[in-house]
């Protein structure tokens, strides 16, 4: 998959748990965010924004990786 | 004279200017051995305390001190360092009712520790920003907190801020403990140093996990969200006319030549980690369910505004790396 192809996909998810972040701020409001369910709801969405942390990190590993090895297999 | 980061003077409430005198002044030993005394420290206690000063550090001696006067503050201890989960509850319950301005500054910088040891770095960010403001001055641990408040806001992230206040940290304490003063110049120079803008981003969308996770959903976490956004439609559009260029050969090419790794290098932000994260998160999982609830009612009865909001999410947090 080209490079922009992952980025647009990690930018996909960013934009779903940013608008998932929005509707839950203006749906739960703040004397609720003790009650059970609403813990739980903001600790599902707090896991996908952990989701899309983990892949872009993997990313910028990959990328760093990368740039390495180029820089091994340039002549000194 | 020093030139005091501009937040970290607004936290200091000193003037942010090159001609600022250190708003920090040398331990003082006699007053500290006063104060503890009026309490109810005994002349062999003090004995003690002189001696362990002169063979060990004034840090750890007066620590020994507290414990051995202050009997709640030594049980809280005892609760934290074996790993018992009510251990930050009654660090937290002896801050907002303790008199005593030393056992409230040593309280303070455990409790702050005790949060950034379960990632919870802005919690750690609130308590050490507590104890710079009201607890300076009376304890030998000024030096040690101001490092794990650049270490803390290191892990938030704010780079800049961190860097300033680790800058400040190696030049107002030359005595402090070399392991501390080694890690913080490793983490300024990362701190400063060109980061690939990938890391970068996934540290911000950390901190935004973080914060929804305490349920903080408000316009700030949204802000940063809409922030991260923007920067990766930055990224995308280089990438595609990197691609371009290349004739659609595709992937490979990182963006602004990265640097190797993160600049959150978990060996510096980790010195002097209390190791007990993973011990305080089992023990809270082999909990019964009425013991937990039991430990969060009383958090609840004993415990008002933020702390009470800072232990909940600790125990909040606990829950969830027990489930894990």
């Amino acid at each position: 998959m080209p490079l922009s192809a992952e980025l647009k996909l990690i930018q996909k998810m960013q934009q779903i748990v940013a608008k998932a972040t929005k509707e839950y701020d203006g749906r739960v409001p703040a004397e609720r965010r003790t009650e059970a369910d609403a813990k739980a709801s903001a600790q599902a969405l707090s896991r996908k924004q952990g989701k899309v942390e983990d892949l872009t990190r993997k990313l910028a590993d990959k990328l760093n990786q990368n740039e390495e090895a180029r820089g091994a297999g340039e002549p000194r | 004279m020093i030139r005091a980061v501009a937040l970290f003077a607004a936290v200091l409430a000193v003037p942010a200017q090159d001609d600022t005198p250190n708003p920090f002044r040398p331990f003082d030993r006699e007053a500290f051995v006063k104060a503890i005394q009026a309490a109810g420290a005994t002349d062999a206690q003090v004995q003690r305390f002189h001696a362990q000063a002169a063979e060990e550090s004034a840090g750890a001696a007066a620590e020994e001190l507290l414990r051995a006067v202050f009997p709640k503050y030594a049980a809280a201890l005892a609760e934290l360092e074996g790993a018992d989960p009510r251990g930050v509850l009654s660090l937290a319950a002896l801050i907002a009712e303790s008199q005593q301005p030393h056992v409230r500054a040593h309280a303070r910088y455990w409790l702050g520790r005790a949060f950034l040891d379960v990632d919870d770095p802005e919690g750690a960010v609130e308590v050490f920003t507590e104890y710079l403001r009201h607890d300076r001055n009376v304890s030998p641990f000024d030096g040690e907190v101001v490092f794990f408040y650049g270490s803390a806001l290191a892990r938030v992230p704010e780079r800049e801020a961190a860097a300033g206040v680790l800058r400040e940290f190696v030049q107002l304490f030359p005595d402090a403990p070399e392991r501390y003063r080694a890690s913080a110049a490793q983490l300024i120079a990362e701190l400063e140093s060109k980061i690939n803008p990938l890391h970068e981003i996934a540290d911000t969308m950390g901190g935004v996990e973080r914060r929804i996770r305490k349920t903080d959903t408000g316009e700030e976490t949204q802000r940063r969200q809409e922030d991260v956004i923007a920067k990766l439609q930055k990224i995308i559009e280089q990438v595609e006319e990197m691609e371009k260029q290349s004739s659609g050969g595709g992937g490979g090419n990182s963006p602004n030549s990265p640097r190797q790794d993160s600049n959150l290098t978990p060996g510096a932000t980790e010195v002097g980690k209390l190791n007990r994260a993973r011990d305080v998160t089992d023990r809270w999982g082999m909990l019964k369910d009425r013991e937990r609830k039991a430990i969060e009612g009383e958090a609840e009865a004993k415990l008002s505004g933020r702390h009470r909001k800072l232990v909940e999410d600790y125990y909040r947090r606990l829950s969830r790396g027990a489930g894990r």
